[in-house]
């Protein structure tokens, strides 16, 4: 497979955005992120992509991958304790504070997921991808993407409300 | 609220239901008050969800750099303009391997002034030697050819000054410009044993860069200097 083309590299770049923020939502930090990012991007640049393929499909399944290979070597070695919300108070305005707050809140919510359920969720509830979309970048049946994301979104019901739900 | 109804509100929120589902589950939803609850519930996590991440998709600059089209990567003198960060991770794990030292040929031929630009410019491609650049590397033209673009371009051998490490590229001329499209590090060859152009069997990037877009085979002698004299107008 040869190396990337000018307009793979183009259609590849107006994915980042959206790949920069599957990888938060996988990793629950700004730094974990840009790690996972960068080396998606090493990966998509040595292995080259086949020209057919569909940039944002080939990205977010490259960048699954990545994350999956991170996830069990972190298994091996013991998984990294949650980072604990950055106090100090360097915030500009109480409005950002706020924004950080709730991130740091849901991405605490989703490292509780289960691995598959939180790659679902980030790449229908958060990236918008259909689930055929999702089920192709995780290449998995369509089924399967319907029922984790709906087990993730009960799992987060539970996790943030002390409603009284029964089932 | 069974794992089914679950199911149901949650392809309901994501638009994944087909018409004869929409239509009973809004009836459900009108008449059960547990389940509209639940939906609204589900609504507020999906809505928290887009807005806490709605902010995070700025990449970093030094990633974005990576997946600009080589072209951007603009020869600047005096140093080298920075280039993607995976082509010194290349260069490093390539690199270590060669500690070959040589004694730099033609090393008090370095008039100020001479740079990688200057060299690809005006001299000749060789299978030896160096030209000494004023910022202390050495480079070597290998071949010229033209591109499918129409534009010339030219493969070469650069190394540092004690030529323990170097690399192997293509850079092209845009306008008067000479742009690196490709480079990969390289092992210097022994005075015994001369520099080969890429060739089919070198599965790097330099190789695959001109088996995509050289328009034919390398430029004669001739032809090069004719170019060069011309100013590479043709």
């Amino acid at each position: 497979m040869s190396a990337l083309s000018d307009s793979q590299r183009e259609a590849l770049m107006a994915e980042l955005g959206g790949l920069r923020r599957f990888c938060y939502s996988l990793t629950g930090s700004a730094a974990d992120a840009d790690d996972l990012l960068q080396a998606t991007v090493e990966k998509l640049l040595f292995k080259g992509m086949p020209e057919d393929a569909h940039a944002a499909k080939w990205s977010y399944r490259v960048c699954k991958n990545v994350w999956i290979d991170e996830l069990r070597a972190r298994e091996v070695r013991q998984r990294y304790p949650l980072t604990a919300v950055d106090d100090s108070t360097s915030q500009s305005t109480e409005e950002v504070a706020q924004v950080e707050q709730d991130l740091a809140d849901v991405s605490a919510a989703l490292d509780k997921l289960p691995d598959e359920q939180r790659m679902a969720l980030s790449l229908v509830a958060i990236e918008g991808k259909t689930y055929a979309e999702a089920a192709d970048i995780l290449e998995v049946p369509t089924g399967t993407i319907m029922s984790r994301i709906a087990r993730a979104r009960k799992n987060l019901l539970q996790h943030y409300g002390p409603k009284d739900n029964e089932g | 609220m069974t794992d089914n109804d679950y199911e149901l509100l949650s392809r309901y929120i994501d638009g994944e239901l087909d018409d004869a589902l929409l239509q009973r589950l809004q009836r459900r939803l009108a008449a059960e008050p547990e389940l509209r609850a639940t939906l609204d519930e589900l609504n507020t996590v999906q809505t928290r969800l887009q807005e806490s991440f709605s902010a995070v998709d700025a990449a970093p600059e030094h990633i974005v750099n990576m997946l600009k089209p080589a072209r951007d990567n603009v020869v600047a003198f005096p140093g080298r303009k920075s280039r993607p960060a995976w082509h010194y991770a290349i260069a490093a794990s390539l690199v270590a391997a060669a500690g070959l030292v040589l004694a730099p040929q033609w090393q008090d031929n370095s008039p100020a002034g001479t740079t990688f630009a200057t060299v690809l410019e005006s001299s000749p491609s060789s299978a030896q030697g160096w030209h000494a650049l004023e910022d202390g590397r050495q480079l070597r033209p290998i071949l010229s050819f033209q591109d499918t673009s129409g534009n010339w371009c030219r493969e070469y051998l650069a190394g540092s000054a004690t030529l323990a490490a170097a690399e192997r590229g293509v850079a092209c001329r845009h306008g008067s410009t000479w742009t690196i499209q490709v480079s990969v590090a390289a092992d210097v060859p022994g005075s015994d044993a001369e520099f080969r152009p890429a060739g089919a069997a070198d599965a790097d990037a330099v190789a695959e860069y001109l088996a995509d877009h050289a328009a034919g085979i390398a430029l004669s002698r001739d032809e090069e200097q004719a170019l060069i004299s011309s100013n590479w107008q043709r």
